[in-house]
């Protein structure tokens, strides 16, 4: 039996490795979420690209509102970056975050670069300079 | 020999684990040989509305990251979405906002247009829910038609 609960355990964390991406929460509307996100952007040379109001755009067409949006942010350094560590990373750009509305908290969360760190050992230096600068936003967004 | 065979199963569900996350590919392309960057995103849009999506929108890749005029001319980014789908998704677990929209690359070089697509099937595996691996086979199976319709 022993022999079976560490081989599942051994199992659950293997699958379960990497499975980390960033996240911050604060109270506010969504309005406010995305204005403050710009700011924290804009501190450290990013830009707001694109929001796709998953939520307006689910309602408008009858569905319930998840209380989902994606903004889609980057800089200008990061389609040369991706070039020179490897062609794959463009497929990350523009980064995305999405913002969850969730009982007056709005949490801003990235997608699991560890995910792409481990599958591609060779950019591996500039996938973590781009996870070290969403966690530094999501810092700001949170704020003290 | 009962430690033996103890030791050779636990090896064995490590191992299954670790095939288990190498399965699937991380990205899903196509080349069309031949065809300028407008073609191929025209036939693309094509497929897409073909295949019950809804083309949401195209850009340079540093869109708004740059004055329009220094834009990247030869890779460029499709958005699309089926509302139906994505609203089923994200009633069953929210971190599927990371497969959505929908959204392919197109790079162009001087033996045509590459289309990649980050396989949802591959990132879902991280997330230790069997439950979603279903819809994102299927998503991943979207994909590969679209793919194909746009390079025939």
């Amino acid at each position: 039996m022993k022999t079976f609960l560490l081989a599942f355990t051994l199992t659950a964390a293997t699958l379960q490795a990497g499975a980390s991406p960033l996240s911050a929460s604060k109270a506010g509307s969504m309005q406010t979420a995305l204005d403050d996100l710009s700011l924290a952007l804009a501190n450290h040379g990013y830009h707001l690209v694109k929001v796709q109001p998953i939520d307006q755009a689910l309602l408008k067409r009858g569905f319930s509102d998840p209380g989902i949006r994606i903004a889609f942010v980057g800089r200008e350094e990061q389609v040369r970056q991706a070039l020179d560590a490897d062609p794959a990373l463009l497929n990350l750009l523009p980064m995305r975050l999405t913002l969850e509305n969730d009982h007056g908290q709005v949490r801003i969360s990235s997608d699991d670069l560890a995910q792409w760190r481990e599958s591609r050992p060779s950019a591996g230096k500039v996938l973590q300079q781009w996870e070290d600068e969403l966690a530094a936003i999501l810092s700001d967004y949170a704020g003290p | 020999m009962a430690a033996l065979f103890k030791s050779l199963l636990v090896l064995l569900f490590a191992g299954c684990a670790g095939l288990a996350q190498a399965a699937e590919p991380a990205l899903l392309t196509r080349q069309v040989p031949g065809r300028s960057l407008d073609e191929v995103t025209e036939r693309l849009t094509q497929a897409i509305a073909s295949h019950n999506y809804t083309f949401v929108r195209q850009q340079a890749i540093d869109s708004r990251m740059v004055p329009v005029e220094w834009e990247a001319k030869s890779v460029r980014i499709v958005y699309f979405c089926n509302f139906n789908k994505m609203d089923a998704a994200l009633r069953g677990d929210l971190r599927t906002t990371q497969v959505m929209p929908c959204r392919i690359t197109l790079i162009e070089s001087d033996q045509g247009v590459e289309l990649v697509v980050v396989n949802p099937a591959w990132i879902s595996e991280q997330w230790n829910a069997p439950e979603l691996q279903p819809h994102c086979l299927q998503l991943k199976q979207d994909y590969l038609a679209i793919l194909e319709e746009t390079s025939l």
